[in-house]
Order: structure tokens, then sequence, then C-alpha cells
């Protein structure tokens, strides 16, 4: 109990000298803790010997005063620790010294050589290394406070001798109390040496510990890799497998159709549509399993293209035309003027609107399906809205409910009367969640359904930054496998730290940053994605890091925070051209390395040599012209350099 | 009468895709593997050859590459076809210098509308 509050009373004046910056350090703040400690108890005990000294020497003036303000320094040290900027190592080298003067002045006074206070002697490399650790400069330096104090103190004796202010034989009950004393003390340092020694192999433990559940951590990691592997693999293997005979049973079904219908078989006709029919539904089924549970897998790939709504819409006009109007519907388009582009996959976009068409037209007869386009602006965000509207039987609230999970038809009875695989819708919405949209769904018994499929314009928000900065990451990952050059992971890290969350929006979701063997960096900056997909793949076979952008603003930001090698720029961009970035590139003196080559389905050769530019390319892109060109411009520069040096 | 290699290792993928062209008046040949592909390529200069991308050994990227490798061989229009659900087979196949990519089962009605692109094409040109 009582030392309980003890402790924690020592611990709060402790706590109280430990000076800030020397907070949170473990090591330090062991050492500077030692420190305080002994300076608290260090005067408490040597001090009773100051006034026995005082009681018996017939003149202790003024030796045992200077003894005392010695040991009474100790203190002063304390404050000094707290108080003045003097940095700790110095500080306890100071009071390492002071000791070894308060030891000495003790005994040169009272016994010399023989005196019984040489002997606290011994604490002071003990104390010294408690105080400031085993390092070179440490041993040297307390080393050296001893040896020169013993120097100076037998220097001291060998000119005057030493003093007799109380006759050896007087002092033995001092040397007594002073063995004690000095005893006591180490026996205090000892305790407190073998606590930390115990705290110590409990922290070993707990890194040990944590040693382990990292281990274990990073196993069950590669196991679940390794697991997700064997997933794609086996989904791979399997539809491998399924369609192999799925091929078999459509293919020869429609040669014995064929035959068949040639050989006017009526009877067969009928049954052999059955068996083609059954193995198109069953290959559609596959399909669809396997599209989820590549969503689920995390192996759903997105090629986010820019394409035509218009030419969009006549695509699906023309292939779901006939499907619609198979049970007497009408098929009625409505779209907006102007719609424009948006940024999508054209083939899950697709795969998702007929899919909804297919499902309108199966259950609406001698009635309307309804196609809409429009743009619309939500949360300052335009979004293209696809309405897929039907007449027909309509969905009660409570089968809205489980509309789109796996496996579920409004009603079993439906399945038995229009077949599908009760995928289709699940299947459609995801692949409208990973576009970053969503599909929702109005619907009353007997006034038809009205499914919405909403996607945003321009693949922007949260979502791509987090794509985008996971790349980022895989990428630096790689760049530290391959013993890369450092100076590629630091433009790397740099050209990170100098885009905006904003900036990042604006970039396309292509794959931005590519790891490559080399520490050449291409930008190439195109409205056209099939150019910037065809540069990429071009450039990172030839072993360049290749930065893609679709917009003049974001291009130039990129160029000024990374200092490509080079930049490939189209002359015709949205809302400015070429030939003013080329301007602006040129003016930035920082990109003076930057060697710019522009791009055009125009002859502009003459422009762009006039302009400045390093090099000129006619689209479309090939790549041994492209070769050729960089090969030149480095030609060009390697010629500059030698004259210049 | 166009003449198209059709390389595939299942004989019943052989067999239905083979009666099946046939029908519509190509006239049609058989590698079984990888190397007897590339074989048949030169030895037959067909006009246009459908290539299975899940070969044994030699898968139908690597064979394809060979094809484009030899100059008398390099601009016969490649069709890879494929049973893999994964998208990134089709870029392999693209990559490795086929002209276009279709899944197996094959849609006949899609294939044919692919081949007579590429067969006219090489016409043209």
């Amino acid at each position: 109990m009582i030392t309980q509050k003890l402790q924690t009373g020592l611990d709060y004046i402790i706590d109280w000298f430990m000076p800030q910056y020397l907070r949170g350090d473990v090591l330090h703040e062991r050492r500077v803790r030692m420190f305080i400690i002994s300076h608290i108890f260090g005067p408490i005990i040597a001090h009773p010997i100051t006034f026995i000294l005082s009681y018996f020497d017939p003149n202790p003036w003024p030796h045992v005063m200077i003894l005392g303000t010695s040991i009474t320094a100790f203190w002063a040290f304390l404050l000094a620790l707290k108080y003045l900027p003097v940095k700790y190592e110095t500080l306890a080298l100071l009071s390492v010294q002071n000791l070894i003067f308060v030891i000495l002045w003790g005994s040169y006074h009272y016994g010399g050589g023989s005196s019984p206070f040489l002997m606290w002697l011994l604490i002071v490399p003990l104390l010294a290394f408690f105080y400031l650790g085993s390092t070179p400069f440490t041993r040297l330096a307390i080393l050296a406070e001893i040896g020169l104090s013993m120097l100076a103190f037998f220097v001291a004796y060998i000119t005057g001798g030493f003093p007799v202010h109380i006759p050896l034989e007087n002092l033995a009950s001092i040397g007594i109390l002073s063995a004690v004393l000095a005893s006591a003390y180490v026996f205090m340092m000892a305790i407190y040496y073998a606590n930390i020694i115990d705290s110590q192999s409990g922290l070993m433990q707990e890194v040990a510990r944590h040693r382990d559940t990292m281990l274990a951590l990073t196993t069950s990691k590669e196991e679940a890799e390794a697991a997700n592997g064997a997933k794609s693999d086996f989904l791979a293997k399997m539809s491998h497998e399924l369609r192999t005979p799925l091929n078999a049973v459509i293919g020869y079904s429609e040669i014995m159709l064929e035959d068949a219908e040639i050989e006017g078989r009526g009877e067969q006709i009928s049954d052999l549509q059955k068996i083609s029919a059954a193995g198109k539904h069953l290959l559609s089924m596959v399909n669809d399993i396997l599209d989820i549970s590549k969503i689920e897998a995390g192996k759903m790939d997105l090629y986010l293209e820019r394409m035509s709504l218009d030419r969009f819409i006549d695509e699906i006009e023309f292939t779901a035309r006939p499907m619609v109007v198979k049970n007497t519907n009408a098929f009625i388009i409505e779209r907006e003027p102007n719609l424009g582009y948006i940024d999508a996959d054209a083939t899950k976009l697709r795969q998702a609107v007929l899919n909804l068409l297919s499902n309108a037209s199966k259950f609406t007869q001698n009635g309307k399906v309804m196609f809409s386009v429009a743009r619309v602006v939500r949360d300052e965000i335009d979004w293209i809205e696809i309405k897929i509207r039907d007449t027909g039987v309509g969905i009660t609230k409570d089968q809205q409910k489980n509309l789109f999970s796996n496996f579920q038809q409004a009603n079993a009875a439906i399945t038995a009367k229009f077949g599908g695989t009760g995928l289709g819708l699940s299947l459609s919405q995801n692949l409208c969640q990973l576009m970053k949209g969503d599909i929702t769904v109005e619907s009353e018994i007997g006034n038809g359904s009205c499914f919405t499929i909403s996607l945003p314009v321009i693949h922007v928000g949260g979502n791509v930054l987090e794509r985008i900065s996971e790349r980022k990451i895989s990428a630096k990952q790689e760049l530290v496998k391959t013993p890369a050059p450092i100076d590629t992971i630091k433009a790397n890290a740099e050209s990170e730290d100098e885009f905006t969350a904003d900036e990042l929006d604006m970039m396309p979701p292509a794959p931005l940053v590519k790891s490559a063997n080399s520490d050449k960096t291409i930008v190439v900056i195109d409205d056209d994605h099939s150019v910037l997909e065809l540069a990429e793949r071009l450039f990172s076979k030839e072993g360049y890091k290749t930065v893609l952008i679709d917009n003049a603003h974001t291009g130039l930001q990129v160029v000024r925070a990374t200092k490509p090698a080079y930049v490939m720029l189209d002359i015709m961009l949205p809302g400015s051209d070429g030939w003013g970035l080329l301007r602006e590139i040129h003016a930035d003196r920082n990109c003076a390395s930057v060697k710019v080559i522009m791009l055009s389905v125009l002859d502009e050769r003459n422009r762009a040599n006039r302009d400045g530019a390093d090099g000129f390319i006619l689209k479309p892109l090939d790549r041994d012209r492209v070769v050729e060109v960089i090969k030149e411009i480095d030609a060009r520069a390697k010629i500059k350099v030698q004259q210049v040096s | 009468m166009a003449l198209i290699l059709v390389v595939e290792d299942n004989p019943m993928n052989r067999d239905v895709l083979g009666r099946r062209l046939e029908r519509r008046g190509f006239q049609v040949h058989f590698a079984e593997d990888g190397p007897s592909g590339i074989l048949a390529s030169k030895e037959l200069m067909p006009d246009l050859i459908l290539m299975d991308v899940g070969l044994g050994e030699m898968d139908g990227c690597e064979a394809t590459r060979h094809i484009r490798a030899n100059p008398t061989t390099k601009y016969i229009p490649i069709i890879a076809l494929t049973a893999s659900a994964f998208e990134s087979d089709r870029e392999k196949a693209m990559a490795a210098g086929c002209n276009d990519f279709d899944t197996k089962p094959v849609d006949l009605a899609r294939l044919l509308g692919k081949m007579d692109n590429l067969l006219t094409r090489g016409r043209a040109a």
C-alpha cells in the first residue's frame, strides 16, 4: 500500500522532470528515468556524510562547504534538464564529471589515497553507462573523465601531498557509514536494473508474440491469395469444360436441323429446335453464372471507352427489335437530342440493356416496350438514365424486394412459363454497379414495370480515385520488388504528392501508371481512348512507363508534375488545341528537357516543325514510325549534349 | 471458294465446325495442334485460319506468333476461338497477332460475319 503510493509519487516526480523532447522514445526515457532517480536520491544519501564531516572537522571551511555545494548541485542538474535547452547527453556527462569531483575532493581532504570515500568511484562507470548507454563515444568520454580526474588527483598528491584535517584513524566510523551508504546506493541501482531486465524480457515476449501474429497473418494472406487464384483457375477450367460439350450439342443439333429442313422431316424439326434452344439456354446460364462468379471473385475487368450514345441506341434497336416485336409489342424509342458520349464498358452496358429489354418483351404481349435515354444532373454530376418500360404484367412490391438476388424470379410459375436463368437481373445490376451506376425498378401489378439504369457520364468520383490509388500502390510495389533505380521511385512519389484529389478525378480511369524496366516516362495526351490504349500497349512493350491523359488541362498538370522524357500530344483536343499546350510546355522552364511529339490525323508536319515540336506522327499510330521518331529525338539530343560539352 | 484452316484439338469441335463451314461452301482443312497448324499454314496457304486458343502443348497464341513471324504466312487473317470466360484471353490473342476473336460455342452467324469481313478485306488488298 505504502510502497505503491511511494511508487506513484516517484513516478509523478520523474514524469515532472522528464523533458518533452525525450518522451516517447522508450530507450531514452528509461535512461532519463535512471538519471532523474539517482539525482533525486544521490544528494539525500551523500549529505549525511557532509554533515558529519563538518561536525568532526575542527576547520571545515571551505572544503566541506565546496563538497556540500557540489553534492547539492546534482539537484540543480534536474532543474537544468527540465528548463535549460541543453542536450541530455551533455548534462549527463557534466553530472558524471561532478560526481567524480565530489568523490575525489572528499577523498583528497579526508584520507587521500587511503580515504574511505574512494570506493564511491566504483559507482561512477556504473551510473555513467546507465545514463548514456554504451557507445564508442560514451566509453571514450567516460574513460577520459575518470582517467584525467585521477591524474589530477595524483598530481595534487605528488606536488603537495594530502592535507590532514582529521587523522586517518578517526575516520574509521565515517568510513563504515560511507561503505554502508555506498552499498545502499548500489543496492538501489541493482534493484532498478533487475526490474528493467524483467520488463525487457516481457517486452521481448511481446515482440515475439507480435512476430508470430504477423507470420500467421502473412501466411493466411498468402493462403487467401492462393485460394483466389485457385478459384479463377477453376472458373477458367469450368468455363472450358462446360462449353466444349455444349458446342457439340448446339452444333450437331443445328446440323441435323438443317438436314431435316432440307429433307422436309417436319416432326423432327420441332424436336431439334427444342434441343438447340435448350443448348443455347444452358449456354446462357453457364455464361451468366461465370459472369457472376467473376464479379464475386473480383476478376471482372472493365474496359471503359468513350462511346456515342446515339450509335449505341441504334445498335440496341437493331439487335432488340426482332425480340420485342415477337409478342406483337410496339417498340418505342425515345431519345433526347445531343446525348453525346458516355464513358462505359460497351459490352457490359449492352448486356444489361438487352437483358432488361428481353425481360420486358417476354412479360408483355400486345403491348408496348419503351426504351428511352436521357441526360440528367444529380448531385452535381451528369448521369445518363436509360429507362426500359413495358405495359406487361408488372411486379408486386413483395416480389420487387428479391428481384435483384441470384436465382430469384418473381415466382416459380414464371420460370416454367417464360424460362430464363433467374440470374439476368442480378448480373445486370452487378455490371452497372461495376460501372459506378445502378439499376432500379418501379412497378405495379397490371400497370407494367419500369427499369432504370443510371450511369455517370464521366467515370469519376471517389471510387475512381480508389482505383487509381490502388493501381499506384501496385505499380509502386512492383517498383520496389524489382530493384528499380531510386530516382524512379522518388519521381513516382513526388508526382503523387502533387496531384490533388480533384486532378485525379479528372484523369481517365484507364491504367494510369505502369511500372517499367526503364526510367523513361511517356505522357500520352489524346481524347481518343482507343489511341490511348494502343499507345499504352505499344510503349509498355517498348519498356516505357506510360501515363495516359484524355484532356489538355490535366495533361499540362501531369507534364509539369512528372517532367516526362516524352510527351505525345494530339492536336485536336476538346476545349483546347494541342498547339496551345505545346506553347505552355515550352514556356515552362522546368519542362525544358521534355520532348514533345505532335500527333494528328492531318499532315501538319510543317507547323509542328515551325512551332518547335520535337517530332510529328501522322495517325493512325504505327509502331515502327513511333520508335523511329523517338530514336531521332534521342539522337538529336545526344548531338546537342556533345556540342555543349 | 475460300480455303479455311481450322486448328482445333477437340475432334468433336473440328467435326461440327468443319461440316457447318463446308455446307456454306468453304473448303476446310484441319490441323490438330499448334505445330501441324503452322506447317499447314505454310503448305496450304489458306485464305483464313480459325485458331483455337486453348490447344495442348503449344497454344493458339504461340502458333499465331509463329505464323506471323514467317514472311509467307504473315498476312493470312486469323480468328482466335476460345472457350475461356476471361476477357484477358481476348487481349492475349489480339496481342499475339490475331485479327479477330470469337467465343466457343460458336455462334455461326456471328462467326461467318467476322470471316466475311476478313476475307473481303483480304481480296480488296
